[in-house]
């Protein structure tokens, strides 16, 4: 048990001859470790971009919504006949009539 | 010497090395604590920090009319600060005119106070100034291109508070129908549709999510078994018709502000589902606007005068006390009842009339003297059929706030021997607008009286959860005889050139109704009398669509009062829209003539329609 303690901080299990087995654990380790780091900051930064995607999808929808509005303003009778009249043009007093032919 | 050096050195080290060996107990010591004691403790205070369970709200549910107007939707809306102290002071003096001068095109408050404003702002140091509140989309954007709020905020200070706002895409249109939903502490206030399906509907279920802390102020969520999934709220698809509600509260608008009368309502329904098409509550503002305060239409109770007749008259009818050729004669117009006297509209009465013409020309003393000579051994046989036909009990509408109708039983307090000749003509009674209209719409549904409906589905998306139908109140509220003689004399009342409401007729048109004028205020004096004028009906008339009432409060005294001339254009005009927007079918033969005209000329197809036309 001391020896090896003693290996261990002297750094023998690096250099020794069967070193390249260790190294080899070693460096997937490493990588693991790496792995780990790179896939918490890729997630931070999803989060990041769902939250600017939120933030676009809230605008567009309001976008929408805006125009909607519009639209509906736009299409009731009150709006048209006010914005027709100076061109002459008044609501109907007769029904559209829909005549079939036989 | 030199061994005197050498132990005193090592008595430096053994002193050096047994400092460090109490300070790594002490070391070890602090870890034992922190890792045994304190453990709990301090997990949670870090867990505190870096993470918390998050609400997720759940999306409110919209609100549409029955043709697919969005009618309330839950949108961003900003409130603006500003930072003036992130600026250089160059750049604030050289913008600040600009940017005052856009800030004033969006707000109410020139361009001088804005200058002022941030001034005095920045000087102080204040780092959260405020803006704007409840700006929509739109201003959002057009203020993202101001001066110095073009920067952004890091280097133009503009601070953005974003929240969820409910909207209603054609407010001012049924304002108070749609209503709102409102929690303020414990209390909750409930108005119209907003209110009375909010719970289970509109509003959904909020979820939770476990968060973690991360980079801008961001949390990100961690653990799949720490979320419950809010469920968005449902969609409600009412009754209304936006173009007809168009219509109706234009038609409203123009004659409130003609008449500078104090309020009014209109509601038009669909006779065979009792679908409400339409639903405007106006009211005069302080500064002689009319806009959508309160929802009479449901919550007000007012005494209907003579579109009361309706009810009377079908009551009398049905207890075989009159037929409609009975005639009446009330002298000079005056009726005397004890100390009493009810008159008759008309200067000097009508003389000797039948009850289909008193009805006509709405006639108060004839009323008066069918329901209390008819009734008066037994007041209690016209009260009993009055409340067979359910006109004592409320509608049970969902929306809330619905008065209940007021009409007294003999014994009851305010009962006297005068009851029943003044509830005659509509009078010791009150009602809703919705209620009054609910029984006219019954009767020109031929007897089946339907509880107005508001909502048509709910929805999920595209899949209807649940479909709305027709609720019946009472399957037949009279006789088909005395339903075939109530409609006749209501299309009289338009028709007959001495009928009440004549002035509504067109040729083009059928329209069946009750005026009504009716005295309020007369309890404190002759001087302080004004009126409410009415009118209800359904259209066409010989194939009822769409049933409708118009009530108008206190119109000016100096102008016209009367229902003919108040509420009635406004039913007359929703009536001829309706009309003129529903296209109508037509089959025609094309004989071999016609085809060889219509081949050698095309212009020869529309001579031909117009022709048609006119026949009809």
């Amino acid at each position: 048990m001391k020896r090896f303690l003693i290996d261990l901080l002297k750094g023998h299990p690096l250099v020794n001859e069967e070193a390249y087995k260790n190294w080899r654990f070693i460096f997937f380790v490493l990588f693991l470790f790496i792995l780990m780091i790179y896939a918490a900051h890729r997630v931070d930064q999803k989060v990041i971009k769902i939250d600017g995607l939120n933030r676009q999808l809230s605008a567009l929808r309001n976008e929408h919504v805006d125009n909607r509005q519009r639209i509906q303003k736009a299409r009731l009778e009150s709006t048209l006949r006010n914005q027709l009249a100076p061109m002459g043009l008044q609501p109907t007093d007769q029904p559209p009539l829909i005549l079939i032919v036989e | 010497m030199k061994q005197n050096e050498t132990q005193q050195i090592m008595i430096r080290i053994y002193a050096v090395a047994g400092i460090l060996f109490l300070f790594a107990l002490g070391v070890f010591y602090r870890l034992a604590t922190v890792q045994f004691v304190e453990r709990e403790e301090l997990e949670q205070s870090a867990l505190n920090q870096n993470r918390k369970m998050e609400t997720l709200e759940a999306k409110r549910g919209n609100i549409y009319s029955v043709d697919g107007a969005l009618l309330a939707t839950s949108v961003p809306s900003y409130h603006i600060y500003f930072d003036p102290t992130v600026i250089k002071e160059e750049s604030f003096n050289a913008e600040l005119r600009g940017l005052a001068d856009s800030l004033a095109g969006l707000t109410t408050k020139p361009s001088s106070y804005w200058v002022n404003y941030l001034r005095k702002a920045r000087s102080s140091g204040d780092r959260y100034v405020r803006i704007a509140r409840d700006l929509d989309y739109r201003q959002y954007v057009r203020l993202n291109e101001f001066p110095i709020f073009e920067k952004g905020r890091g280097r133009g200070g503009l601070i953005v508070d974003m929240n969820i706002a409910r909207k209603k895409p054609l407010s001012p249109l049924a304002d108070r129908l749609i209503g709102y939903y409102k929690e303020t502490g414990a209390d909750e206030i409930r108005v119209g549709i907003e209110g009375a399906f909010n719970d289970q509907v509109l509003e959904g279920k909020p979820g939770v999510q476990e968060v973690q802390r991360i980079q801008k102020g961001l949390w990100k969520p961690v653990g799949l078994d720490n979320r419950i999934e809010p469920e968005d709220g449902k969609d409600v698809v009412t009754t209304l018709n936006s173009n007809i509600q168009d219509i109706a509260h234009q038609a409203l608008n123009s004659v409130l502000t003609r008449y500078k009368a104090e309020k009014g309502t209109v509601i038009v329904m669909d006779v065979k589902s009792g679908a409400i098409r339409a639903m405007s509550n106006l009211t005069n503002s302080s500064d002689g606007v009319y806009t959508e305060q309160l929802n009479d239409a449901v919550g007000a109770l007012y005494e209907p005068g003579s579109t009361f007749k309706l009810m009377s008259l079908v009551a009398a009818l049905e207890d075989r006390k009159v037929d409609t050729s009975t005639v009446f004669h009330a002298p000079y117009g005056h009726y005397k009842i004890y100390d009493r006297i009810i008159r008759d509209s008309r200067h000097g009465g009508y003389g000797a009339i039948s009850l289909a013409t008193a009805f006509t020309v709405s006639s108060n003393t004839a009323f008066a003297e069918m329901i209390h000579e008819g009734y008066k051994e037994n007041p209690q046989a016209y009260v009993n059929r009055l409340y067979s036909m359910k006109l004592h009990q409320p509608l049970d509408i969902p929306i809330a706030g619905e008065a209940s109708p007021k009409i007294r039983y003999p014994g009851e307090k305010g009962w006297s021997g005068v009851s029943l000749a003044f509830m005659s003509h509509g009078y010791e009674v009150s009602m809703t607008p919705l209620q009054v209209l609910s029984y006219y719409n019954a009767i020109a549904n031929d007897g089946v009286y339907l509880k107005p409906q508001f909502i048509e589905q709910i929805r999920r998306g595209n899949q209807i959860e649940k479909q709305f139908k027709p609720e019946v109140v009472h399957p037949s509220i009279a006789s088909k005889a005395t339903l075939r003689k109530v409609q006749r004399l209501l299309r009289d009342v338009v028709e007959k050139p001495f009928g009440t409401a004549h002035k509504l007729y067109d040729p083009y048109f059928s329209m069946a109704g009750k005026t009504g004028t009716s005295q309020v205020g007369y309890q404190k004096g002759k001087d302080e009398v004004d009126y409410v004028s009415s009118f209800a009906g359904y259209f066409p008339a010989d194939d009822p669509q769409y049933s409708c009432i118009v009530v108008v409060h206190r119109p000016d005294k100096n102008d016209k009062i009367y229902g003919a001339d108040v509420a009635g254009p406004v039913f007359k005009s929703i009536a001829q829209k309706i009309y003129a927007t529903s296209p109508h079918k037509e089959v025609i033969q094309l004989d071999k003539q016609f085809a060889l005209l219509n081949v050698l000329s095309p212009s020869v197809t529309s001579a031909e329609s117009k022709k048609l036309r006119d026949r009809r």
